[in-house]
């Protein structure tokens, strides 16, 4: 197994070096992992995207008008508590309410909790959903049914927003449609979710996955599969091209790796594909601006791939769901420390990446063409639970949604006193699915050709 | 503009020698500083990568740094150490959702863990007395959080205040006889001082917004604390019934997890700058009431 990162080298003014990959190099005492591809940059080094409007250029959105050219879907995993962010309840007894103050936020009568001040001050950027609902309680089903609008059953699983969003679309150039970003498909322990692909539109739609370091480093898990990619240095794209096809002709090209495989050999020999992942092309500022966490780089990655016009990026909060398990990442799953974990690091990363998300879309220009939704897969207990925490909670939770020309600074539905019922119309996520797949330019009659999102209905108020 | 102050409302201004000095760099996410028992070495909290917190030990006089137990597998975090005793405590992720509390010797390695309760519970909030005989925690149960104590055995377990209302960040005074701590019983996160054993609670604090991680001075005389009430995490100092309240540090970013250095001239701290996580010294020289 190999960990595939890119990160650059400066060789010299205008000679970047990318690392390709630590690789595991097999020699007399074994196994280390102690060799880069190293591949030169056909690309100066410069403020922005370089190169990218060409990508952008090839993957023009289709002739109809389209609100959303690409869609950034900030995917809570794990389900942070309504009632502790977004959607606080200061009147409701003390065993719902917590322990959190509230502080107004831009948006007249609405107030966020303390743990997400810059957010608060940026609702005059974005809408607010407080009447979300879903059918499924378990983390599997209902990531599946927030990512397709479908429970897993009965079978097939219905396809992921992105891949509907992918397939309307087709190629966009040299970047696939489709990116999630995580070091993964996104997982439940040891399983992951069903609903994290193609399903019947089939798995050429699934997303290219792409992981981000805390540094900034684009990692590519398909690329884990060259484990025997000889760690010779390489130093043109002619030289990659080359170990690369010998390795693909070596294998069973037939293989499930295969396609994902290709498209990162693609992404290899890309120039413009590969500026996209490269963060240090940013300036310092910005990239501070966002946090130097997996998720605060991740998400200036998924801007940067929106800029390049990849019409859908999932973009993970964590890859796995589970707050606090060995060998997994911190999700949002805070069945214990809820509140410690919201205070001390989940909710602080959230509001500056975010944030700095939209601030990033404005600042570009890019806020009117962009779509970005943010939401887990269900809301947590209103009531505070034996072990001072919150468990699921399907009937109740939230959303956020920027951009796309969506008009900000409005709050679509309610919820009770004690969050934990829609006042208003209970919204679904084949309600969400629908809403993106409309502002991509996916209307009733696509869908049908498609035979996606049966019956959905858009939200009202924000198509 | 880091140094407090300026901006405060109805909060005093104090006197700083010098300016925040940074000691670690990196920017990888940070928490839960504390000294070691010489005061030679800061033990803190790193995500070392996005699955595991590691306990890591900065030493102050070579700056450099090294994980505390290089063999560890599973996060450990939360660490506290004992004054005058070889024994330091520190939560440690047993499983799903599950978290332990370990009391360790460090001359002879040997370690008493304090089990969570079953199904999903964590422990947390190790507090040791300076002379290493008993250790407060926060074991979540009834729908808050239990404060409890224990020798540094595990034995003779003693409930210092129910779970009607979350506890938590217990520490005592350097002489034994109190423990302060953050609770919910009057709403929102509030400071409050009781006696070690338990018994009636002093509240310190009185804030819309949140007043938590209270940290004894070496001399007991005051508390460091954090609070969001003028608008995110900074850093404030009261004295120890709760008066003269002072803030410490005014920036954009968040400031949190204070700890006294042994003089109790600094605070040590995780400051956020530039989106990076670091430990800072910042000076509360000139303030003693």
């Amino acid at each position: 197994m190999i960990s595939v990162r890119w990160h650059y080298k400066t060789r010299g003014m205008n000679d970047p070096l990318i690392n390709i990959g630590a690789f595991s190099a097999r020699t007399c005492a074994g196994v280390s992992r102690r060799s880069f591809l190293q591949l030169a940059s056909a690309l100066p080094l410069g403020a922005g995207l370089a190169g990218l409007p060409q990508i952008c250029s090839a993957g023009e959105s289709p002739a109809k008008k389209v609100r959303a050219k690409s869609i950034i879907f900030v995917f809570l995993w794990g389900a942070p508590s309504h009632l502790d962010t977004c959607d606080p309840k200061p009147n409701a007894p003390s065993e719902y309410r917590g322990p959190f103050g509230v502080i107004p936020t831009r948006t007249p009568g609405v107030h966020f909790t303390e743990l997400l001040p810059q957010m608060a001050r940026r609702s005059d950027k974005f809408t607010l959903v407080r009447s979300h609902v879903t059918s499924a309680g378990g983390h599997p089903d209902a990531g599946t049914v927030a990512l397709t609008g479908f429970e897993e059953v009965p079978t097939p699983v219905k396809p992921n927003f992105g891949s509907i969003v992918a397939k309307h679309r087709g190629p966009s150039g040299a970047l696939p449609p489709f990116f999630s970003i995580a070091n993964g498909v996104v997982m439940d322990g040891s399983r992951r979710i069903e609903g994290y692909g193609g399903g019947t539109l089939g798995r050429a739609y699934d997303p290219f996955l792409v992981g981000c370091s805390d540094q900034g480093e684009a990692n590519i898990p398909a690329l884990q599969l060259l484990d025997d990619v000889n760690p010779a240095r390489i130093s043109d794209r002619r030289q990659l091209s080359q170990q690369l096809d010998r390795i693909s002709a070596a294998r069973d090209l037939t293989g499930p790796w295969n396609r994902t495989a290709s498209r990162a050999y693609e992404l290899l020999t890309n120039p413009a594909a590969r500026a996209a992942f490269d963060l240090t092309r940013e300036k310092p500022e910005t990239r501070g601006r966002y946090g130097w966490t997996v998720f605060g780089q991740s998400a200036l990655l998924a801007r940067r791939l929106a800029e390049a016009c990849v019409p859908y990026i999932q973009l993970n909060y964590s890859r796995h769901v589970e707050a606090i398990n060995p060998g997994f990442e911190f999700g949002w799953d805070t069945h214990a420390y809820n509140f410690e974990l919201l205070q001390d690091w989940h909710c602080p990363i959230l509001d500056r990446a975010y944030s700095a998300l939209l601030d990033d879309l404005h600042d570009r220009g890019l806020i009117d063409q962009t779509l970005v939704v943010c939401m887990g897969e269900f809301g947590r207990t209103p009531k505070i639970s034996l072990r001072a925490a919150r468990d699921h909670w399907p009937p109740c939770y939230f959303s956020l949604w920027a951009g796309a020309g969506i008009e900000p600074g409005r709050v679509i539905g309610e919820s009770d006193a004690r969050g934990e019922h829609p006042r208003t119309e209970p919204l679904s996520p084949l309600r969400v699915g629908t809403t993106i797949a409309e502002l991509a330019g996916i209307d009733t009659e696509a869908r049908a050709a498609m035979r996606v999102l049966e019956n959905g209905k858009v939200i009202e108020g924000l198509v | 503009m880091f140094i407090a102050g300026l901006f405060a409302v109805g909060i005093p201004a104090i006197s700083l020698a010098a300016e925040p000095v940074r000691l670690t760099d990196g920017g990888k996410l940070k928490f839960s500083p504390t000294h070691d028992a010489d005061g030679k070495s800061i033990i803190y909290v790193e995500l070392e990568k996005p699955t595991l917190l590691r306990l890591m030990r900065l030493d102050l006089e070579t700056k450099k740094k090294a994980p505390l137990h290089e063999k560890a597998a599973s996060s450990e975090f939360e660490p506290c150490f004992s004054r005058q005793s070889p024994l330091y405590a520190f939560a440690r992720l047993k499983g799903p959702l599950s978290v332990a509390i370990c009391i360790r010797n460090r001359q002879t390695g040997a370690e008493v863990e304090i089990p969570p309760a079953e199904g999903f519970s964590g422990l947390r909030s190790p507090a040791l007395t300076s002379d290493g005989k008993r250790m407060a925690y926060i074991f979540p149960d009834g729908g808050g959080g239990r404060l409890l104590s224990v020798a540094s055995d595990g034995s003779d377990r003693r409930e210092l205040a129910d779970g009607s209302s979350i506890n938590n960040w217990p520490d005592y005074s350097p002489d034994g006889k109190h423990i302060v701590f953050g609770s919910t019983r009057d709403g929102n996160y509030e400071i409050y001082l009781m006696p070690a054993e338990g018994g009636a609670a002093q509240r310190l604090t009185d804030s819309p917004f949140q007043d938590i991680r209270p940290r004894f001075s070496p001399d007991g005389k005051r508390i460091a604390f954090v609070s969001h009430r003028d608008g995110n995490a900074e850093l404030y100092v009261m004295d120890r019934d709760g008066s003269n309240i002072r803030r410490i540090t005014d920036h954009a970013e968040r400031d949190d997890y204070p700890v006294w250095d042994p003089a109790g001239e600094y605070l040590i701290a995780v400051c956020e700058r530039g989106g990076k996580h670091d430990l800072y010294q910042i000076p509360v020289t000139g303030d003693k009431p």
